[in-house]
């Protein structure tokens, strides 16, 4: 009696805001496994506010007390957002005690990809890396490299080979194959519009023609690249594991593998390597709690449930020893490209020299007809013709 | 259990069940409300979905319409371009889905990859239900709810296509999944939501992992969690929404958790607690007020019998209530008076037959009393005793009766105006002996026995009948002893005058320390020395025992000679 007249009860009730970006499935899967901790956790309301990409950042950016906005207690972002999000003191580190736990459960680089020196400042809940999709039954074995596969001769109406060519995550590893290593020895990024133009030039006849132009750039362009090689009249393309359940529902046979080299490059395509990441604000008014919420993410059930229904790729060691979420037509081909691939430093300075890349290739892709190949360079250096 | 405990404790048991009795209605009333509330508050969310989901209908029939004003006069290849341009429209328009059918074939379609994609969600051309097939038919639009083979169910949206080429029959057809992603869009947070049409649950949200049968009601458990919350029931609410052509109503669900109610719950219990705690000091208070009203007389009288049945015959307990209470003390009081007087009656009795038996005047047995009394009084104001009334009546009758023996001592020892003999002496020494066994006798008065008994023990010890001595002899007894000899030395007799008071007191203070208690002499003297000697009357008191006794009175001693009202001395 005594305790039930000391408690107040709105004031027991914590109520957390966590903001994503993820829309349909993966935020489905949010939503659910948040209502799980939820109910595990007692009176406790968790709230899932869906922004765009660029204004979940702003948002982050913005929602600072001094601002007047609401702060988000948690937030699901790319891991090579940490780097600002630490800078300007919006997201903070997480104890070393949860930290010691994530060692033990996490594969190195995911933790590697949340970390500065030994500061953790999230949690990786998946994956994501990007890897060639092609059709097994339009080649005879899997492509050795990108050349050899807009070599070969399909039946018409069929285009040999697509990726999104004003995404510098598609090109980069082709650059790096091409160059020979994405970054130089300090870890910066080498995106250099010579390169870039002539990798392009390359790439020319996957984008040069119209259908093909079309079937490289453009809005929603993974659906379109899905629905073409479900129908055959895509042979292969560059894609992210979250699209393997369009591709199983397409009814398409698929394989995957990674990233095929250029030819005359000087070193296989590495691709980034992403990670998603669970960040606790600063500004959280129920900081236990988010972190605890946070942890709980990072758990071997819930994970492998977000983990399966976004189609992203597990972090966690264990999933790795036991294959299981990795099963799948696919599945494998995307954990070969995350071993080979590079994941992409949490830095600003990156983020900036990628921004700067994109920048480039929006002004190469916005055009509504292909470039000449003459003319890349040019457009990529905002010197149009 | 005391008296007391008793009525504290049946005010606590009165005032807890009217406590709880209010409480339970209170609790009662405040569970009904914040319920009625609630329910209101699920049927303004509810409607608010059931708008969004008849606005996201009203978003795809314009949808709809515009993307076929735009493929009208487009005829599709399978060109990369033109599906290319499809794609563009889904994208422009957020459409899931679209599907271009000329006559029986399907001319194109284009579907996003996320929800868009799967061999469920094309559109069975024409549709089987007749009513959809005839108004297709007829150039009509149409809207109907399809569900696939997998389970997956999706809103169809067809329009024809007018396009400029007599004779040709094109339909456009927009899609639109019934699932989790829509209903979360519509559901408000901390609801759990559900499409249902003919009695079939179309989609749940949030989606149940890996089941092809939805259910909402299976989703219970997981839903929000407040205090006490788990104690009701969730809350539900339908609406039918769309009313589509193939007859189908699809309807909104929404399930909450009864939150508020379990709030209320804890405030009404909080609330309860204060009135339970307020009631229970309130109680208390009232319990041991109503105690201390009642059980002050019931005391009193309980200390007055007991003080009765050890001999304090001057008891009498204050009156002040009308009630039950006040009758017993006045009978109580009623009942101590007559003891009293049976008392007093014998001690005037046996006074007048000393009187008769003795030379001593009635006035020197009121002399005697009242000197007596003064003396104590001085003794009182120096600080050196302390008399109750009851003392003081016991006193006062030792001072009345200490010459009571001399009953049974014949008159020619007691008139012998020579000296006496040594049998004679001796029978003269047994009277205090025998005065204080008559006083015993009559009970209740021992104490005054005890006095009479040492009446003439001298302080030094030469004394009689037991040669006691100093602190051993009753104060009462040495106050007797000095007062009486005083009264005998300035008492005018039939055949001599008394002596005059400097030489009392002369003779008083000669033998103090010797037959007399100094303090006491010099506690006389002061009485002397000070106040006006009557030759009749007490010295200072008006109100002796003896005067009372002769006058049918009480002597002062119950009105104003007990130091505390309604106790004895």
């Amino acid at each position: 009696m005594l305790a039930l007249g000391c408690r107040d009860a709105s004031e027991g009730r914590a109520h957390l805001v966590v903001g994503t970006f993820w829309a349909g499935a993966g935020e489905q899967a949010l939503q659910r496994e948040l209502i799980r901790i939820a109910h595990d956790l007692g009176p406790v309301n968790i709230e899932v506010r869906r922004f765009s990409a660029s204004a979940l950042l702003d948002y982050l950016n913005r929602s600072q007390p001094r601002e007047g906005r609401q702060p988000l207690d948690l937030a699901i972002v790319p891991h090579d957002w940490l780097g600002q999000l630490v800078q300007r003191e919006i997201i903070g580190e997480l104890p070393a005690e949860r930290v010691l736990v994530l060692r033990q459960r996490l594969i190195g680089q995911a933790l590697q990809a949340a970390s500065e020196g030994r500061r953790v400042f999230g949690y990786p809940i998946s994956a994501q890396v990007l890897a060639l999709v092609y059709d097994p039954t339009l080649f005879g074995y899997p492509p050795r490299s990108i050349e050899e596969i807009l070599a070969t001769r399909f039946a018409a109406g069929v285009l040999p080979f697509a990726l999104d060519v004003s995404d510098p995550a598609f090109l980069a590893p082709l650059v790096g194959s091409f160059q020979g290593a994405l970054t130089d020895a300090d870890g910066n990024l080498m995106w250099r519009a010579a390169t870039v133009a002539e990798v392009l030039r390359r790439l020319a006849p996957a984008w040069g023609t119209t259908a093909g132009w079309r079937a490289c750039r453009g809005s929603d362009l993974e659906s379109l690249q899905v629905q073409l090689f479900a129908q055959g009249k895509l042979a292969s393309f560059i894609a992210g594991p979250w699209l393997l359940q369009a591709l199983e529902d397409s009814g398409r046979p698929f394989a995957v593998m990674p990233i095929s080299p250029l030819a005359s490059g000087m070193a296989p395509a590495r691709a980034l390597v992403g990670y998603q990441c669970v960040v606790v604000s600063r500004e959280s008014r129920w900081g236990d709690l988010a972190l605890e919420v946070g942890a709980r993410l990072v758990r071997e059930k819930a994970n492998e449930r977000i983990n399966h229904a976004t189609r992203r790729l597990p972090v966690l060691l264990r999933a790795y020893e036991s294959k299981q979420g990795l099963a799948g037509p696919g599945g494998f081909g995307f954990l070969r490209a995350l071993e080979q691939g590079q994941f992409v430093p949490a830095t600003e300075k990156w983020s900036e020299e990628l921004a700067q890349a994109q920048r480039q290739l929006d002004a190469f892709a916005s055009r509504t007809r292909p470039a000449a190949p003459g003319d890349i360079a040019a457009l990529l250096t905002g010197s149009e013709p | 259990m005391k008296l007391r405990w008793q009525l504290v404790v049946s005010h606590l048991v009165s005032i807890l069940t009217a406590a709880l009795l209010i409480g339970a209605v209170h609790l009662f009333l405040l569970l009904r409300s914040t319920r009625v509330l609630e329910q209101q508050s699920l049927d303004a969310s509810l409607a608010t979905a059931s708008h969004l989901l008849s606005q996201k209908m009203s978003e795809l029939e314009g949808d709809r319409d515009a993307m076929a004003a735009f493929v009208a006069s487009t005829s599709f290849t399978p060109d990369v371009e033109q599906l290319g341009r499809l794609h563009d429209l889904l994208a422009l328009y957020r459409v899931e889905r679209v599907e271009v059918f000329d006559g029986l074939r399907r001319e194109a379609e284009a579907y996003r990859w996320e929800r868009g994609i799967g061999s469920s969600l094309e559109t069975p051309w024409f549709p089987r239900n007749p009513n959809i097939a005839a108004k297709i038919a007829a150039g009509r639009n149409a809207t109907w709810v399809h569900r696939g083979t997998d389970g997956r169910a999706s809103l169809k949206l067809a329009t024809p296509l007018h396009s400029a080429a007599p004779g040709e029959h094109r339909w456009l057809v927009v899609s639109e999944p019934l699932d989790g992603t829509l209903l979360g869009e519509i559901v408000p947070a901390q609801a759990f939501g559900a499409l249902e049409a003919g009695g079939q649950t179309l989609a749940v949200w949030p989606e149940t992992p890996g089941s092809h049968q939805p259910d909402l009601a299976s989703l219970a458990a997981y839903l929000p969690r407040g205090t006490f919350s788990f104690l009701f029931k969730p809350l539900l609410a339908v609406r039918p929404t769309l009313q589509l052509d193939d007859g189908t109503v699809v309807s909104v669900e929404l399930m909450t958790s009864a939150v508020r109610s379990g709030e209320s719950l804890l405030v009404g219990l909080q609330a309860w607690f204060v009135v339970l705690a307020g009631g229970m000091l309130l109680a208390f208070t009232l319990g041991n007020s109503l105690a201390n009203r009642l059980l002050a007389p019931l005391s009193a009288l309980l200390d007055g019998t007991a003080a009765m049945a050890r001999g304090h015959l001057m008891v009498r307990l204050p009156q002040g209530r009308n009630d039950e209470l006040g009758a017993l003390t006045r009978e109580f009081n009623r009942m101590a008076d007559e003891i009293r007087n049976t008392y007093l009656a014998s001690i005037s009795t046996l006074a007048e037959v000393v009187e008769a038996k003795s030379r001593y005047t009635r006035e020197h047995v009121e002399r005697v009393e009242a000197l007596v009394l003064a003396t104590v009084e001085v003794l009182e104001h120096r600080g050196w005793v302390r008399f109750s009334s009851h003392q003081r009546f016991l006193l006062s009758v030792a001072a009345i009766l200490h010459d009571v023996g001399k009953i049974a001592i014949g008159n020619e020892i007691l008139n012998k105006s020579g000296p006496l003999d040594a049998a004679e002496r001796q029978q003269i020494l047994t009277h205090p002996e025998v005065g204080a066994l008559i006083v015993e006798r009559m009970g209740k008065l021992e104490r005054a026995a005890e006095i009479i008994r040492c009446a003439h023990e001298h302080f030094d010890g030469s004394g009689y009948p037991r040669g006691l001595r100093g602190e051993a002899i009753p104060l009462e007894s040495r106050i007797i002893l000095a007062v009486d000899a005083f009264d005998a030395m300035t008492m005018d007799r039939p055949y001599s005058s008394g002596r005059p008071l400097a030489d009392a007191v002369s003779e008083l203070r000669a033998e103090a320390g010797r037959q007399f208690d100094p303090v006491v002499v010099e506690a006389l003297v002061e009485v002397i020395t000070t106040r006006e000697l009557p030759k009749s009357a007490a010295p200072s008191s008006e109100s002796g025992l003896y005067r009372a006794i002769q006058s049918g009175q009480d002597g002062g001693f119950n009105s104003g000679g007990s130091r505390r009202r309604g106790a004895p001395g």
